[in-house]
This record gives C-alpha cells, sequence and structure tokens, in this order.
C-alpha cells in the first residue's frame, strides 16, 4: 500500500484459468445451464405434486 | 428453552466470538484491517458472501412467508447467477486492477470526486438503514421465546459483532461468516428433517408435499408477466438479475468480501459457487416453510403466531368480538384437518372422484381459516390504533419453540443468530470502510499514518454498531423483513447500479454527466415507489435505465 491508502494494484493474472472445464467461458455457460435445470425441476417439482 | 438448548446456543455465539478474534489476529495495518492483506480463498470468500446475504431474516421471515404465501419468493433468486456471471465476466477483473478499498474509490477515478462522494452517501444512506432491520431480526427471536425487550437483545448481538469486528477487521469477519454458515446450513438440515420427523406417522413425505401443493404452497414458478405482481419468473429473471448486479456489484458489503480475494480467479470462483447455491438453499428454506405449514394442518396453529397481541384481542375489552372469530378460526381448521385426510385415502385409493371433492373441501377450508386470520389481524389493528400488523415473521419461531425437541432448538437459533453476526458484521465493517476511505481520507484528513487510518477505521466500526443497534427499533413496524430490506435496497441500487455500468461499459460518459445521471436515477425510482404501484423489483431496472439514458444524453449535449 502506498501512503496516502492506495494500493499497488497488482492481483493476479485475469487470464488465469479455472480449476475445471478449462475456461471461464465454459464455466460461465455451466452456472447457467445449472439455473435452467434448477427452473426446470422446480416447475416439474411443483407440477407433479399440485393436484 | 431447556438446558441442552442453552448449552448449544451459548456455546456456538462463545465459539464464534473466540474464533472471530482468533482468525482476526494481526490485522494491524489498514490493508490487513480493511482487506484481509488480499490473502482470502475461495471458498472463504464463497461462504462469507453467501453468509452475508443470509441473514436471520433469511431464515424467520422467508420460512413465514412460505407458510402464508408459497415457494414463488425463490423467483427472487434466480437472476443471482445471471448477475455472479456478468459480474465475474467484468467488475471483479476491474476492481482487482485498479487496486481499490471500496467500490466507490474506482468511481472517482473512472469520473470525479463528487460522483464517488454522492454514490457514497447512497450507500451509507441505505445500508445504514437496512442494518438497523437486520439487527432488529435476531431480536424478534428472544422476544418470543424469553420476553426479553428487544432493546436489551439488540444491545447484546450488537455487542458481540463489535467486539471481534473492531478488533479482527475483514478477515475476523470473513471467518466467522464462513464457521457461521457451515452453522446455518447445519441448523436449516436439521430444521427441514425435523419438521418432516414431527408429522403423523401415517402421513409420508410425500403426503406431506401434497398437501403442500394442494394448498398452492408449491407455487415455485410462475409464468404470467404482471408488472404489480412482486414474484414470477420474469421479475426474478430480469428484476432480480438487476438487484443482484447492484447488491454484488455496487454494495460495498459485499464487494469487499471478493476484494479480499488473493487473485481474480479467486474472487470469480467465490461469485460462481455463490451462483450455484443460493438457488437451492433458498429453495429449502422455503420448502421447509411449506412443510410447517403441513404440519400446522395436523395441529392446530394459533390464530395468531403473536403472542402478545394475540392476548390482546382475547382480553375482555375485545373477547365478544374475538370470540366468532376463533369460533370459525376452529371450525375451519377442523374442516380442513378433515379434508386432508380424505384427500389422502382418496390418493391411496386411486378414487379420482373422491380425490376432486377433498381438494375442494380442503381449498374451501383453507379460504375460511385464512379469512378468519385476516379478521383476528383487523381486531389487532384496532386494539392498537394503527394498520399495517403482520405476524408473517412470528410463525416459524413459534413452531420451533413450540414443537421442536431440545437441542434442536438451541441449534435453530444458533443458526438464526449466525446468520444475523454474519450479515450485520460484514455490514457495519464496510460502511466503517467506506466512512473511512471515501469520506474522512478523502473528504477530512487525506494525509496520515497508516495507524491513524487504522485506529479511525476501528473507531467507525464501533459508531456504525452503535448506529445499528439504536436504528433497530424502526425494524418492528416493517411488516415481513425480508421484503423491508429488498425493499430498502430496491429505492437506492438502480442509481448505483447505473453509474457503475456507465463506468463500466461507457467510456465517453463523464464526471457530471454521470453525476446527474444517478439524480435523475433516483428520482425515477422515489416516483415509482410513491406515484405508482409498480412492483419494487423493477425498481432496479427503471433506475439504472433511467441513470445510463441521462448520462449518455447529457455527455453527448455537452459534446
Amino acid at each position: 500500500m502506498t501512503p496516502d491508502g492506495r494500493q499497488s494494484g497488482r492481483d493476479g493474472d485475469p487470464g488465469e484459468p479455472p480449476p475445471f472445464l478449462g475456461s471461464w467461458g465454459r464455466l460461465y455457460l455451466a452456472v447457467l445451464g445449472w439455473l435452467a435445470l434448477l427452473i426446470l425441476l422446480f416447475w416439474l417439482f411443483a407440477r407433479t405434486f399440485t393436484p | 428453552m431447556r438446558p441442552l438448548d442453552w448449552i448449544v446456543l451459548i456455546g456456538s455465539l462463545v465459539f464464534i466470538v473466540i474464533y472471530g478474534l482468533w482468525r482476526g489476529r494481526g490485522s494491524d495495518t489498514v490493508n490487513k484491517y480493511l482487506l484481509a492483506g488480499k490473502t482470502m480463498p475461495w471458498y472463504a470468500m464463497a461462504l462469507s458472501i453467501m453468509a452475508t446475504q443470509a441473514s436471520a431474516i433469511t431464515f424467520i421471515s422467508t420460512t413465514g412467508q412460505s407458510y402464508v404465501d408459497g415457494m414463488r419468493f425463490v423467483q427472487f433468486y434466480f437472476g443471482l447467477p445471471v448477475a455472479m456471471v456478468i459480474l465475474s465476466m467484468t467488475a471483479v477483473p476491474i476492481f482487482h486492477r485498479a487496486g481499490v478499498y471500496t467500490a466507490y474509490e474506482y468511481l472517482e477515478r473512472r469520473f470525479d470526486a463528487k460522483t464517488r462522494a454522492l454514490v457514497s452517501l447512497v450507500f451509507l444512506m441505505q445500508r445504514g438503514l437496512a442494518v438497523g432491520v437486520a439487527l432488529y431480526a435476531p431480536a424478534v427471536v428472544l422476544t418470543v421465546i424469553l420476553g426479553w425487550p428487544d432493546r436489551l437483545t439488540t444491545l447484546i448481538m450488537g455487542a458481540l459483532v463489535v467486539l471481534y469486528a473492531t478488533l479482527g477487521g475483514i478477515k475476523a469477519v470473513t471467518w466467522t461468516d464462513f464457521l457461521q454458515m457451515l452453522i446455518m446450513t447445519t441448523g436449516l438440515a436439521a430444521a427441514l428433517a425435523t419438521v418432516v420427523w414431527l408429522l403423523p406417522g401415517d402421513v409420508s413425505f410425500a403426503d406431506a408435499v401434497t398437501l403442500a401443493g394442494a394448498a398452492g404452497r408449491l407455487n415455485a414458478v410462475t409464468f404470467s408477466l404482471d408488472w404489480n405482481d412482486r414474484y414470477n419468473l420474469w421479475s426474478g429473471l430480469i428484476g432480480g438479475t438487476f438487484l443482484a448486479l447492484a447488491y454484488f456489484g455496487c454494495d460495498q458489503s459485499q464487494v469487499q468480501r471478493y476484494l479480499t480475494g488473493k487473485s481474480v480467479a479467486q474472487s470469480r470462483l467465490s461469485l460462481l459457487f455463490n451462483a450455484m447455491a443460493k438457488v437451492p438453499m433458498q429453495f429449502f428454506i422455503l420448502f421447509t416453510g411449506a412443510m410447517v405449514f403441513v404440519f400446522f394442518v395436523w395441529v392446530r396453529p394459533p390464530v395468531l403466531f403473536h403472542q402478545a397481541e394475540l392476548r390482546k384481542i382475547q382480553a375482555p375489552v375485545l373477547r365478544a368480538e374475538y370470540g366468532p372469530v376463533e369460533q370459525r378460526y376452529d371450525t375451519a381448521f377442523n374442516q380442513r384437518r378433515e379434508a386432508a385426510q380424505r384427500l389422502l385415502e382418496a390418493k391411496r385409493n386411486a378414487d379420482g372422484n373422491a380425490e376432486g371433492a377433498a381438494i375442494a373441501d380442503y381449498r374451501a377450508a383453507q379460504g375460511r381459516l385464512e379469512t378468519a386470520r385476516r379478521d383476528a389481524v383487523r381486531l389487532v389493528e384496532k386494539a392498537n390504533g394503527e394498520a399495517g400488523f403482520n405476524d408473517t415473521n412470528y410463525i416459524f419461531l413459534s413452531f420451533v419453540t413450540r414443537h421442536m425437541p431440545a437441542g434442536i432448538v438451541g441449534l435453530v437459533l444458533a443458526a438464526i443468530f449466525a446468520a444475523a453476526m454474519s450479515t450485520i458484521s460484514a455490514e457495519i465493517n464496510s460502511l466503517a470502510t467506506v466512512s473511512v476511505i471515501d469520506i474522512y481520507q478523502r473528504h477530512a484528513r487525506r494525509k496520515a499514518s497508516d495507524r491513524h487510518y487504522l485506529w479511525a477505521s476501528r473507531g467507525a466500526t464501533v459508531f456504525w454498531g452503535a448506529y445499528a443497534v439504536v436504528t433497530s427499533q424502526f425494524g418492528k413496524n416493517l411488516g415481513s423483513l425480508i421484503e423491508a430490506v429488498n425493499m430498502l435496497g430496491s429505492l437506492f441500487y438502480g442509481g448505483m447500479l447505473g453509474v457503475f455500468a456507465l463506468a463500466f461499459y461507457f467510456p465517453r460518459v463523464g464526471g457530471s454527466a454521470a453525476f446527474f445521471g444517478v439524480l435523475a436515477g433516483e428520482a425515477a425510482i422515489f416516483y415509482a415507489r410513491f406515484f405508482t404501484k409498480i412492483s419494487f423489483l423493477w425498481y432496479n431496472v427503471i433506475g439504472c435505465l433511467v441513470v445510463i439514458a441521462t448520462g449518455v444524453l447529457l455527455s453527448r449535449v455537452r459534446r
């Protein structure tokens, strides 16, 4: 940190890949796919058990 | 509360404080105190982010909301994963590269000092209002259980949080959040398992879910597009995305969590973990509320869950009016239970006609029960001389303390307290950070030693803790607390989100255009709040778009 309270601004490599799926793009798609799956499951769940 | 419950509750609270003090040791510079020296691993940040968002209100109010309104509130969270992906792509690398302490510090680099000051003040106002509500929620717990005055409870809670947040800074806050999230998950699992276990022996889990569905309590996804409807798929996906973008991208109480990350990748992972875990977690909390509803199909629930208010209308002066209401309530409860029995029998016998008739009777009885409850609410409002009484926040606690076994009560209460402490500690920590970095250091004392700002940060933490205790007293008149907090946030988040969108995506927009854009956005939100019936989830969308439109327009006019 500099004397006036600022930081140096070096926080690792933004291009560092995620630990799984190989790229951030694939990981983002997996997250959005997971959301779509959850919505589908919730809808099926409610539909199955609402007489 | 039995001795075992007290042991579990007090043991958990003491352990949290000691753990926080131990983890926070060595926070002897501003960088370590406010950003943990940028050493935090993704899993600690991830659970800290979840714990900060999951306040005591989440447990107390969300379960109660599911009891009265079903599970449709889960749609509110559908935008969160979308927002997390957007933030991982944009805000996380930008903030990390800028090397800032606060999100608002970045605004001065991008725009100017007045825009930073304006947005910092908007944050202090908005988060300052919400922190009192967050502290009030656990006070509801002990008011119900022990009859302790609200003020004593908020004072004890506030003091515990201030102790470790002040001494240990963000390291203490983040690691206690981590521990508190584990306690919350355990408490939630125990609550759900116990409520299912407490159902009558001949009612299977599938039967319980059917009864919840027949009463409209499983309405987790609704496709209708209605601007005045608070929770549907579209308001959740669109409005929820904007709200989550604002909360996780512009609210320092969340931004500060992932600014402590070792790297961009670690911060991204913490957000993406939330993206995957938050929606299922909310689903299970709401499902617990739906199961509490089914429990009360078999066991008569009180007409009102707020016992002190119920006693008021049972008093001789209102007895003549309350008596018939209670009679109708009892009759409706017995009819609903009898219809539920018939429904399950018809289902087991695969008798479609009998099942249809039983469902109709079950729903009609449910309607009469709700009417009687509404009449009792009106009597309370008459007795108190003011409208707006709401006992949603007392439903889950009433169930826990009256029906759960020894040990589990203490564990669930520990989870509620852990949730409250994690939220409050993060909020006072971020309020202190903005007060010192964006206001005090920027406008009052620009050149001072690191030690000076460290002590200023500690002083600000104590100040905001005391402020939370004082303002928590306003929480009692806000109805469903979870909605109150989200409503408060929505009044300010649209403006904040708009200015960050201008900063990230509109490089030609300058400081003055952004500044007046925020003012125009806030004016639009307050207009929508006080002069229209538009649901609050849309305020973020409206505010954000007005800020962007005004900012872009003004920047073109100036050129």
